[in-house]
């Protein structure tokens, strides 16, 4: 079959007629109307939707690893802060058997010297009498500060306190040389207030027939050093247990 | 043109989205590592004290029990295990070479059963050299040091102390 020109030209312009439907149809869709109608609300919803979640996932993400880093770093100050008050408690100890060792009048040097570190009172520097908590006071436990010369009285060292009172916060010193040390409210120069607090208790093993005794019918004492802090109203507690015995 | 336009902003929020994506999980996981760091750090006091108590009551067993006397002991008599905590050790082995020395392994648990220790204490025969006392400590239960679960971590410190 041949083309007439006729059929052509008809042809030509029916093709010219779509492209214009096609235009105007184009025109009408810039402009927002008909076909397109409504459909940009969805899209701009969806949009919406996956933006925030791109960016909230990642920002959570980040956010968690921000306080995930604090707590550590907390962790860390914590744990030795702990370590701080065990090595106290066990220089007390020490500095008892050294006292015992020492004194000529002293027979019973080992026993005289776990006596004292454990019923001592006032009268002995390194006793931890205030620090263990009994039927009379089962919550005892001390706060302690190395920053001061060991002892009880004013002005010293280890002081009774409960777990969570203001005695047992403690306090970051700077010495202005570079040196830091932590201290408690019993130092005059306070420095600035730190989240930690920290006590320590001389616990007897349970089963011990006669507190008193200080070896009945168990060897050790334990030693239990607890330092908490919060961080964003979370409470953080870190406790180590340590165990003494009069083996000098 | 108009389709490469198109095209673009799906691109942008890929680049966008993995960056922020990249960000967040870099951070996540100095968090997670640092998380990690700090807990060995204080699991690995815990087991430096479990030791440390160990060694406290085997040397208070030694020096103030004589418990590991060499001369009232021989390979059928063992010595009486060392009391920790309120509760007598285990006896892991026992070896005396008559003559020579006394080798007493034991393993303590501490602390309402949340630490464990072995000690070992190596008694040489009277005038012949000196004492030996190791003490391991660990994070963790007794009954995870001897059959340690699946995937279990925990962390082990020693102490050593001669006389």
């Amino acid at each position: 079959m041949t083309h007439t020109p006729k059929m052509k030209r008809a042809f030509t312009t029916k093709r010219a007629e779509c492209q214009k439907n096609v235009f105007i149809h184009l025109a009408e869709a810039r402009a927002g109307r008909e076909a397109v109608r409504g459909f940009t609300l969805i899209e701009a919803m969806i949009a919406v939707t996956i933006l925030t979640l791109a960016v909230a996932g990642p920002l959570y993400t980040a956010n968690s690893a921000i306080v995930a880093s604090m707590i550590a770093r907390d962790k860390l100050t914590a744990s030795y802060l702990a370590q701080e008050g065990i090595e106290y408690v066990r220089a007390m100890r020490d500095y008892e058997f050294l006292a015992a060792y020492n004194d000529p009048s002293v027979t019973d040097k080992s026993g005289t010297a776990w006596s004292n570190f454990l019923t001592g009172g006032v009268d002995q520097l390194g006793s931890v009498e205030r620090c263990r908590p009994n039927a009379i006071t089962p919550t005892a436990a001390c706060s302690i500060d190395p920053s001061l010369s060991m002892g009880y009285g004013t002005g010293s060292s280890i002081f009774r306190c409960t777990a969570g009172g203001a005695c047992a916060k403690l306090y970051l010193f700077d010495d202005g040389a570079g040196r830091y040390r932590y201290v408690t409210e019993r130092n005059s120069s306070l420095g600035t207030a730190t989240p930690f607090s920290r006590t320590i208790q001389v616990v007897d093993i349970p089963g011990t027939t006669d507190p008193a005794s200080p070896e009945a019918p168990y060897p050790d004492k334990r030693i239990v050093s607890t330092v908490s802090w919060s961080y964003h109203g979370t409470q953080h507690t870190v406790t180590i247990y340590d165990h003494l015995t009069r083996w000098q | 043109m108009k389709k490469t336009q198109r095209g673009f902003a799906l691109l942008v929020a890929i680049i966008f989205m993995s960056v922020m994506l990249s960000f967040g999980l870099a951070l996540g996981s100095i968090g997670y590592k640092q998380q990690i760091l700090a807990s060995a750090a204080v699991e690995s006091q815990y087991a430096f004290y479990a030791a440390d108590a160990a060694l406290e009551c085997a040397l208070y067993a030694d020096q103030q029990q004589n418990l590991f006397d060499f001369s009232t002991h021989d390979t059928t008599t063992h010595p009486n295990t060392i009391t920790c905590d309120g509760a007598p050790a285990t006896e892991l082995s026992y070896a005396y070479t008559i003559g020579v020395q006394m080798v007493v392994s034991e393993r303590l648990s501490l602390d309402s059963g949340k630490r464990c220790a072995i000690v070992t204490v190596y008694k040489p025969a009277p005038g012949t050299g000196l004492t030996y006392i190791f003490s391991q400590g660990f994070d963790v239960s007794c009954t995870t040091v001897i059959s340690p679960p699946t995937g279990a971590r925990f962390v082990s410190r020693g102490l050593n102390a001669h006389y």
